[in-house]
């Protein structure tokens, strides 16, 4: 699949912005701060309905501006769809070939993009809850229905959480806990249960990956980590409903929820033993690059084309040969990228591509990159051959 | 752009109304002032009797004129079923469909840890009281597919734990998060239909 157009306006810091992107490779250069990293979230925004960056959508529509709009044209084995998020503090509306849809259902799955930012590098050893949003990433981009039900799960756990407040100030009906007991097993059953289907097959693929780019003989694994129970129960309704049961005098004194999926993990496993304990900072960087990799090749399984890209500046936290099988992986995958730089000279791929410039929330034809030699060529590097807009 | 007082003040009046917003608003204050004075009077009178006129029934609190709604008066109702809604229009979409020639019982809300709505805010106990008064075979809980709507149903189905009525739940092939009030009529009457017996807890 591939985005033949795009349009953004009121989108934070960009301008106006009424773009054809190239089918395969787009770098977008410029300095920290121009807006490189908006653009990127204009397309995940319109993909899932949801930032990588805040909780609130209204946090992405300009200062002063009272609503935002993305479109998309996007391109799915020859079928073209028009996708149309527009947003503001209050809520949203979706359009789909120009016509308003009413449910998220109808909209979300479409277009599909795998996110790669600098601070997934961090997943290993970073904090339980980034983890979980990476999972629900990989899920929801198997199957849209899972964005649907972790809201219908959220919607839940808030309510419970709100009753628990509420019982501080006044003494709440155990009635009305009882059935948010009942809501929650049953809503957060399913949750875990598409989180550890699609695990089931794609935790062998990330092994897979990982045995390729790490030295011989070293593995990597992941596993699912049910709060307060074996992880084979993790979607056992039965088993959930008992551990609130059990935990309600202490959830009652806390005023939150504390068992459930939203208190799970998802621990990476280095030689058998917990990446974020034991992991070197260039291991934990080679079992990300598997996770996104694997991730890459199991939806292009499963959606039968490469899904998009959007690569956030992250070749320059890699090294020279992570780079390299980073970049291999991207040429060899044929779909379309996005992918941002301060400094082109990381970007070593041989796909066709288009170079544009952002500044100050425009885009401009590139490259201008190379300035103050910092885009020195290599005999790889054949990015100032060829300029912008080879289609 | 100034405006009498006047139009601003109806303007305004009709801005708090659901759906309108403040252009609409002042697009509707004066399209009645370029009607003829009596339809301006019709209005205000219409509003002014609206709330002296119509009261809820007394039994299972639908809009009504008369201590009993139509609905509750009218004898060839089949007493046995009792269809539980959430509110007035829920009512009159299962009405439109056809499906259905039981008795009713609004709730008036649906419960709502988040909004502050707790057990004491819905038409709840005269709900039981009805049930073991009317002693109805089976209890439709036609809530919305909601969260909040599925709160509510489970919470009715304890409060009526232990009793030898039937509970059902309309089906569940209603799409999640959807009014039932917006659905078409050929939907809300398959989802009647289909509706799914509730284990008695
Ligand atoms: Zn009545």
């Amino acid at each position: 699949m591939h985005i033949g157009r795009l349009y953004a306006e009121a989108f934070r810091n960009l301008d106006t912005l009424e773009w054809r992107p190239h089918r395969h490779f787009n770098l977008i250069t410029g300095d920290n701060g121009q807006g490189k990293t908006n653009l990127l979230e204009a397309l995940s925004v319109a993909a899932g309905l949801r930032s990588f960056r805040t909780a609130k959508l209204g946090d992405c529509v300009r200062f002063g501006a009272d609503k935002a709009t993305v479109a998309v044209q996007l391109e799915r084995q020859a079928v073209r769809v028009d996708l149309a998020v527009q947003f503001r503090a209050s809520g949203r509306r979706l359009f789909l070939d120009g016509r308003a849809v009413s449910g998220a259902a109808d909209y979300l799955g479409r277009l599909v993009v795998v996110l790669f930012v600098p601070s997934d590098l961090h997943l290993p050893h970073g904090e339980p809850d980034q983890r979980r949003r990476y999972l629900d990433r990989v899920v929801f981009n198997h199957d849209a229905a899972h964005l649907l039900d972790l809201r219908q799960y959220e919607r839940v756990l808030t309510s419970r959480n709100a009753l628990l407040k509420q019982h501080k100030v006044a003494p709440i009906d155990p009635q009305m806990l009882d059935v948010y007991d009942v809501l929650l097993a049953r809503h957060g059953a399913v949750v875990a249960r598409r989180r550890l289907d699609v695990l089931r097959h794609f935790t062998p693929q990330v092994r897979e990956v990982f045995a390729r780019l790490a030295p011989a003989g070293l593995e990597a694994d992941l596993r699912y980590v049910p709060k307060g129970f074996a992880s084979e129960e993790a979607a056992d309704e039965a088993t959930l409903l008992l551990a609130l049961r059990g935990q309600r005098t202490r959830d009652l004194a806390l005023g939150y929820t504390s068992r459930g999926p939203h208190r799970d993990d998802l621990e990476f496993v280095l030689a058998g033993r917990p990446a974020h304990a034991h992991a070197s900072q260039g291991q934990s960087r080679t079992l990300v690059l598997a996770l996104k990799i694997a991730e890459i090749q199991s939806l292009e399984a499963a959606l039968g084309e490469p899904p998009v890209l959007l690569m956030d500046d992250v070749s320059s936290e890699l090294d020279e040969h992570r780079n390299r099988a980073l970049m291999t992986c991207i040429d060899a995958l044929g779909g379309q990228v996005f992918l941002t730089t301060t400094d082109a000279a990381h970007i070593r791929v041989a796909a066709p591509r288009q170079i544009m410039d952002m500044r100050a929330g425009a885009l401009h034809p590139g490259p201008t990159f190379g300035r103050g030699g910092q885009g020195s060529t290599g005999p790889e590097n054949e990015l100032q051959d060829i300029t912008g807009g080879s289609e | 752009m100034q405006l009498p007082l006047a139009i601003e003040r109806l303007a305004a009046l009709m801005g708090k109304l659901p759906g309108v917003g403040d252009r609409t608003a002042q697009r509707l204050a004066l399209h009645v002032l370029g009607q003829p004075s009596e339809y301006a009077q019709a209005l205000a009178q219409a509003l002014a009797e609206l709330h002296g006129a119509v009261r809820f029934c007394s039994r299972c609190h639908h809009l009504s004129t008369a201590a009993l709604c139509g609905i509750c008066a009218n004898p060839h109702r089949d007493g046995r079923l009792l269809c539980v809604v959430e509110d007035v229009p829920d009512l009159l979409a299962i009405e439109r469909s056809g499906e259905f020639g039981g008795l009713y019982h609004v709730l008036h809300g649906v419960l709502s840890p988040l909004r502050g709505v707790g057990p004491r805010d819905l038409t709840l106990e005269d709900l039981v009281r009805r049930v073991d008064e009317e002693a109805p075979e089976e209890v439709i809980l036609a809530t919305s597919v909601s969260v909040e709507g599925e709160a509510t149903a489970s919470y009715i189905q304890t409060l009526l734990r232990g009793r030898s009525v039937r509970l059902s739940r309309i089906a569940s092939g209603v799409p999640q998060g959807t009014d039932l009030e917006y659905l078409d009529q050929g939907t809300l009457g398959r989802a009647m239909r289909a509706r799914q017996p509730l284990e008695r807890g």
